[in-house]
């Protein structure tokens, strides 16, 4: 993977309260993997990944897969390492926000976070997808559904929710793949529509209780390039 | 913090921590250099400007140009703060080069023992360099791999040649809108450098002014140099803020070759600070730093017919920033080579530094048998190598020679030197019986010799 050969490189920055699961969140992504032991986070760390990006425009079926480099911030939920963390914020271009469902305290933290994201980001609106992370630990579980929901939908324009287990790995890589694929539509509005295919990033058609497919509003202020 | 590099403040970190987060980075810059290649073979092959902008990830540049005006990545912020610190180590190669050791001339064939209990380690009493803090992974950003420095400012000096003294005098005048270190001041002082020499007798600087961002120095750097080999030089005038821990801050900086200035010319001139370099092609396939000194000491130049025959003296110091792929410390040694001799017999070897980040290894290796001629036909190779149990593993390494890749008249693979590489050994021809030191990025991109 240590060679220049493709065509995105796309960073991403995980972010929320110690403890939330972001560095097994990743982990799980990358290498589909759990570790329970608790290591708590440096600072910052990140893993990369090579994923392919499939369009399904006109071009059906033949449309070259683009190749896309992620590279996946990792970053620590600790207090002393704050100042740190934030001054990478601006170099994501899509994140993560997780809590602990079940945790209370992380989930009531999503507002701080949110407003640091909001002051510290390339934009005022960047693309975040946010995860209830821990949803394997049921009978621990102190945050609802719906009011997870409800805080993802009250920022104006719609945030993705996912609620996630790094452990057994439900909904990582679909929250993941909507994160990638809100950042290559939010490319398309940047530039000339007609270089970038309609796409979706192929998932495994779980359907479940989460909405996998794009938010429906896309009222994110336009992309003002 | 929009729109300003402001510089962050990690002290209140352990030094394990502020390592660990340093090996983060370095591994982000190769990411980063990886990408840059990438996206400057595209910009010569992608026709199409605006699936250009997407490609090479300007669209997000641009984005994020309208909130913050200062568009360098988060990374280097936090960089700045450590990437403007002068290593600790150029401050204590001060006092190593005036006691100017002299290790024990060896065999140029010896024993080839890979054993790490041979101690082929020679008696130079080097200071090694203390690292306070994060002092010891300093070097690693002094190469310029980091990319540019916000710096701000000029400086206004002149030059002047003494022919009767065979003197060169720099002299520094003052500076204008240097960037505030602390805040909203900086304690400035100037230091020159005639490169490509970069030891002590190279290095002079001005005094210390206190809280100014515009300082009058008007003092003057003298240097006893003749003629010609001034017309060699480069001046490299570069300002620092002197911090009062010790670590000073790099402020910016001028370089003027000298083979083109006019000597009638003595007026002061005003110079537009410039920051260091950016991440250079080569450093994309670059693990980690070597630092070493080069001495060629001519035959019969020590008196009394010694040395028998001219020799070559590489005063191996220390690599840093050695990661392996897993990241963390490795165990690794050194070997030399001074082609065209690539018999087993001419190769030697360091012990192996277990475990280390930033090994020293303190070894010098002694070639014989040269005449000043040879030197243009020689290259010497010095490769970094990863042990793990049994098996070795090739890092990168460094090639000192002329680079004209020929030697006796015959095309070898093995003259590829890089412009640094270059400067390097021509250095050390020019200046016979003389140290020259440098601190050299490791290649992974040696072009591979068949043995």
């Amino acid at each position: 993977m240590s060679d220049g050969d493709y065509d995105y490189l796309i960073k991403f920055l995980a972010l929320g309260d110690s403890g939330v699961g972001k560095t097994s969140f990743l982990y799980q992504y990358t290498d589909k993997k759990f570790n329970s032991k608790f290591i708590t986070t440096v600072g910052i760390d990140f893993r990369e990944k090579r994923v392919v990006y499939k369009s399904n425009g006109p071009e059906g079926a033949a449309g070259r897969g683009q190749r896309i480099h992620v590279q996946l911030w990792d970053t620590a939920g600790q207090e002393r390492f704050r100042s740190l963390t934030t001054a990478f914020f601006r170099d994501a271009m899509g994140f993560l926000l997780l809590f602990d469902l079940t945790n209370e305290q992380s989930f009531l933290n999503v507002r701080n976070w949110m407003s640091q994201l909001q002051m510290h980001a390339y934009c005022e609106n960047p693309d975040i997808v946010l995860c209830g992370n821990k949803c394997d630990l049921q009978e621990q579980r102190a945050v609802r559904e719906d009011e997870a929901r409800e805080l993802a939908e009250k920022y104006g324009y719609v945030i993705p929710y996912f609620e996630t287990s790094a452990a057994n790995g439900q909904f990582v890589s679909q929250a993941v793949d909507v994160l990638l694929d809100l950042i290559m539509k939010r490319m398309e509005r940047c530039v000339d529509k007609s270089w970038i295919p309609d796409g979706t990033v192929r998932s495994n058609g779980h359907s479940g209780h989460t909405d996998i497919t794009e938010p429906k509003t896309q009222e994110k202020g336009k992309c003002a390039c | 913090m929009e729109g300003e590099g402001e510089l962050l403040d990690l002290s209140h970190l352990s030094e394990a921590e502020q390592t660990s987060i340093l090996e983060v980075l370095l591994r982000d810059s190769n990411l980063r250099c990886l990408d840059e290649g990438r996206v400057r073979t595209l910009q010569q092959k992608e026709a199409n400007p605006v699936r250009l902008r997407l490609l090479s990830g300007a669209w997000f540049h641009e984005e994020r140009s309208k909130r913050y005006r200062d568009t360098k990545d988060g990374v280097d912020i936090v960089q700045k703060d450590w990437y403007l610190q002068e290593s600790t180590y150029s401050q204590t190669q001060t006092q190593t080069q005036t006691q100017e050791p002299k290790p024990r001339p060896r065999p140029r064939s010896p024993d080839p023992d890979p054993d790490p209990g041979a101690q082929t380690q020679t008696q130079t009493q080097t200071q090694e360099p203390k690292p306070t803090g994060y002092g010891s992974m300093m070097s690693l950003f002094s190469s310029g791999e980091f990319g540019a420095v916000e710096v701000k400012g000029r400086v206004l000096f002149s030059l002047d040649y003494d022919t009767q003294r065979e003197e060169l005098q720099v002299k520094v005048c003052r500076c204008e809108g240097l960037v505030a270190a602390r805040k909203n001041h900086s304690d400035p002082y100037a230091k020159a450098y005639l490169l490509p020499d970069k030891s002590s007798h190279s290095k002079k600087k001005t005094t210390v002014k206190r809280k100014t961002l515009n300082p009058v120095f008007d003092q003057t750097l003298k240097y006893k140099i003749s003629v010609s080999e001034v017309r060699g030089r480069t001046l490299n005038l570069s300002v620092w803020h002197a911090a009062s821990l010790g670590r000073n801050l790099f402020l910016g900086e001028v370089e003027l070759e000298l083979a083109h200035w006019d000597w009638t010319h003595t007026d002061p001139d005003w110079y537009k600070l410039q920051p260091r370099l950016q991440c250079s092609p080569e450093s994309i396939s670059s693990r980690g730093n070597i630092m070493l000194s080069i001495k060629f000491t001519p035959a019969g130049s020590e008196g009394g017919g010694l040395p028998p025959s001219g020799e070559i003296h590489i005063w191996l110091r220390q690599a840093q920033g050695l990661l392996s792929t897993k990241g963390g410390a490795i165990d690794s040694f050194v070997e030399s080579y001074v082609l065209p001799d690539a018999g087993r017999s001419s190769g030697q070897k360091t012990r192996v530094v277990k475990r280390s980040v930033s090994p020293i290894y303190n070894h010098t290796m002694v070639y014989e048998g040269f005449k000043p001629a040879d030197l243009r036909e020689a290259c010497t190779e010095l490769t970094v190598w990863h042990r793990e149990g049994i098996k070795t593993h090739l890092l990168g390494g460094v090639r000192l020679s002329p680079g004209t890749g020929l030697s006796y008249g015959a095309a070898v693979c093995w003259m590829d030197s890089t412009e640094e590489e270059v400067t390097m050994w021509t250095s050390m021809i020019l200046n016979p019986s003389h140290w020259i030191d440098t601190t050299l990025p490791i290649r992974t991109n040696l072009v591979n010799r068949q043995n």
